[in-house]
């Protein structure tokens, strides 16, 4: 359900681009015949309940995936209007604050779309509710009504003529309109029928139930319901002619009673704009053929414009993106060590965690090597497969930064006893042996360590690389351990290292629990 | 009481009712159906509606006038002229005359409705 909230909030953000442009174009094409303007929103109807559309240069769009999914999932969440000003003011604010930290166990972002799903639901079901409120109280007045006429209803508990029904849709006058006006009445209405008037704006208003919380939504459907009305009042004229036109205004003026604000259900004769309706029917002229042809090609052109989807983030980005590491080999020599012997290495359920194929998309076709998950803990390595690490890891060309990959997942509230920090060398035989020791990190210099770590040390200290496969004493990982540490503590050390500017990542692990 | 102009289509109903009164409430609904289309319910709920402003009653499902037509109009008149002529017949006579003449036996049946008076 959050995803899918998410997939109508980016839909209708698309869709809210086309509503500003739609309001600035009006103005501009304000001449012509208004069925235009009826088609135009057609633009919008397209981009709401369309999920999916064609890439392109020539989207004008600013993002199409402006909250994107995986921000309930990423450490890092950001979000993508589009605009850079946009994202580097909000994004730092998001990922500061709601950030998913290692400690706590729920994840805020996760919170906060849960209630903003709740609240959707509601307002949906507010919507609907008003809905049928309407439709009930229309009923019961239109049922007292008498036929008059093929699909025409006399009324008497009505106070403007309207059309209602989506399967047979009937034409409802008051009896107390004056007789004289019902003709220009009953040829409105029936435009209205002819086109399917009563479908499309209850169609409207059903996207207005899903996507209540966008106000250019509500403009749209508004400024909709008013177009819908120029337009049956043109195709009147048009098809009656002039002569109509003074009478017809009559029977307008005559009928129009005090507008609503937002009606639903019947498309109302005196209830939309009564005076400037009149104005453009006076001035209204038939349309050249010139116009008509250039309007088409408008609105075909603003398709275009609008209805594809920006080209990817990810390719415009990519040109952009430097100082990543252009490859990451990591793997855990998965042993129980061999000098902690209260330690059992259990296979602790953390996540599997995504991060190593994080995109660390390069620009050179390199693959990313990740060989096993961190996270399972007992997974021993075949010695084919370690071979087949250490090749890979030696032959691959040099990496651009030496930065120190420290992995992390979440924990549970307890202390825990190791964390495993991983290494991502460049793949050479020299820079192997240069190897991170503790003095390289004051922040984790005397908390918590316990002497059993030291051994570890030493051995990558020698910076020996063993001859054989022999991976059962060789440890490629800074093993630190801190025992009994509040995950406070430590998450407050974690902050600091990540703050370092070697350091890319921290990535602790729990290797046991303390008791 | 009677402070209620009929739309058109109540007068309708209405005016079955003052053909067929007394009726059985039964038969006036099948009528209701056949005259004027209407569910039974609806014409239940229109019933009710003028039993309560006093018109018509419904006891033991049947259907009977508590006035007669002439005097609901009549009582609609007196209040039209009241409104429009502030209560002046010879005003309304006046007014109704010009826009259409009276014929004789017209005239007649006012002359003696006059004489009666006096």
């Amino acid at each position: 359900m959050e995803a899918l909230f998410l997939k109508l909030f980016n839909m209708s953000v698309s869709a809210g681009w086309i509503v500003l442009a739609i309001l600035l174009l009006r103005l501009i094409i304000r001449k012509s015949p208004k069925w235009i303007n009826v088609a135009l929103w057609i633009l919008v109807a397209v981009r709401l309940c369309v999920p999916f559309s064609l890439k392109s240069i020539l989207s004008i769009i600013p993002s199409t995936n402006t909250i994107p999914q995986e921000i309930i999932a990423t450490e890092r969440p950001v979000i993508e209007s589009g605009f850079e000003a946009v994202d580097s003011a909000v994004n730092p604010i998001i990922t500061e604050n709601l950030a998913p930290s290692v400690t706590e166990s729920v994840n805020p972002i996760a919170i906060i779309l849960s209630v903003t799903v709740a609240v959707w639901l509601i307002g949906i079901a507010v919507m609907l509710t008003y809905m049928v409120i309407s439709y009930l109280r229309i009923y019961f007045r239109i049922r007292e009504g008498v036929p008059d006429g093929d699909n025409t209803m006399l009324c008497d508990r009505i106070n403007t003529p309207f059309v209602m029904g989506i399967v047979r849709p009937k034409i409802y006058l008051p009896s107390s309109m004056d007789e004289s006006y019902k003709p220009y009445v009953i040829a409105h209405e029936n435009v209205h029928i002819k086109r399917r008037d009563y479908l499309w704006k209850l169609l409207a208003f059903a996207f207005l139930t899903v996507y209540w919380f966008n106000p250019l939504v509500w403009v749209a459907y508004i400024i909709f319901s008013r177009d819908i009305e120029f337009a049956c009042d043109e195709k009147v004229i048009k098809k009656y002619g002039e002569e109509y036109k003074a009478a017809y205004s009559t029977a307008l003026l005559n009928c129009s009673i005090k507008k609503k604000s937002v009606n639903i259900n019947p498309l109302a004769f005196g209830e939309v704009s009564v005076k400037s309706r009149i104005k453009n029917i006076l001035k209204y002229k038939k349309p050249s053929l010139w116009i008509s042809v250039i309007s088409v090609v408008l609105i075909i052109a603003l398709g275009v414009f609008f209805l594809t989807d920006p080209l990817d983030k990810e390719i415009t980005d990519k040109a952009k993106k430097e100082d990543k590491i252009t490859e990451t080999v990591t793997y855990e020599i998965v042993e129980d060590t061999t000098s902690e012997p209260e330690e059992t290495v259990t296979s602790i359920p953390t996540e599997n965690t995504s991060q190593e194929t994080e995109p660390q998309n390069t620009e050179t076709s390199k693959q990313q090597e990740t060989v096993s998950t961190p996270t399972q803990s007992n997974k021993v390595l075949t010695a084919a497969e370690q071979k087949k690490l250490i090749e890979h890891w030696l032959n691959t060309p040099a990496l651009e930064d030496n930065k120190v990959y420290f992995n992390t997942k979440n924990f549970s509230e307890q202390g825990y006893n190791a964390i495993v920090i991983y290494l991502t060398r460049k793949a050479t035989k020299e820079t192997y042996d240069k190897v991170y020791t503790l003095e390289d990190f004051p922040e984790i210099q005397g908390k918590f360590l316990m002497d059993s770590s030291l051994s570890t040390m030493e051995l990558i200290k020698e910076g020996k690389m063993p001859s054989d496969l022999d991976f059962k004493t060789f440890r490629r990982t800074l093993n630190i351990e801190f025992k009994y540490v509040h995950h406070e503590e430590l998450n407050k050390i974690i902050r600091q290292l990540e703050k370092r500017e070697d350091i890319y990542k921290v990535e602790p692990e729990v290797l046991g629990y303390a008791e | 009481m009677n402070d209620i102009n009929f739309g058109t289509v109540e007068s309708r109903f209405a005016d079955i009712i003052w053909q067929m009164a007394p009726v059985a409430s039964s038969k006036l609904v099948k009528i209701a159906e056949k005259e004027l289309n209407w569910k039974k319910s609806t014409t239940y709920t229109v019933l009710k509606r003028l039993c309560e402003k006093g018109i018509f009653t419904n006891e033991n499902a049947v259907v009977s006038p508590l006035i007669t037509r002439e005097e609901f109009y009549s009582m609609q008149s007196e209040k039209f002229v009241e409104q429009a002529f502030d209560g002046s017949l010879p005003a309304f006579l006046a007014a109704f005359t010009t826009r259409k003449e009276l014929n004789s036996e017209e005239l007649e049946f006012l002359n003696e409705l006059i004489e009666k008076y006096k």
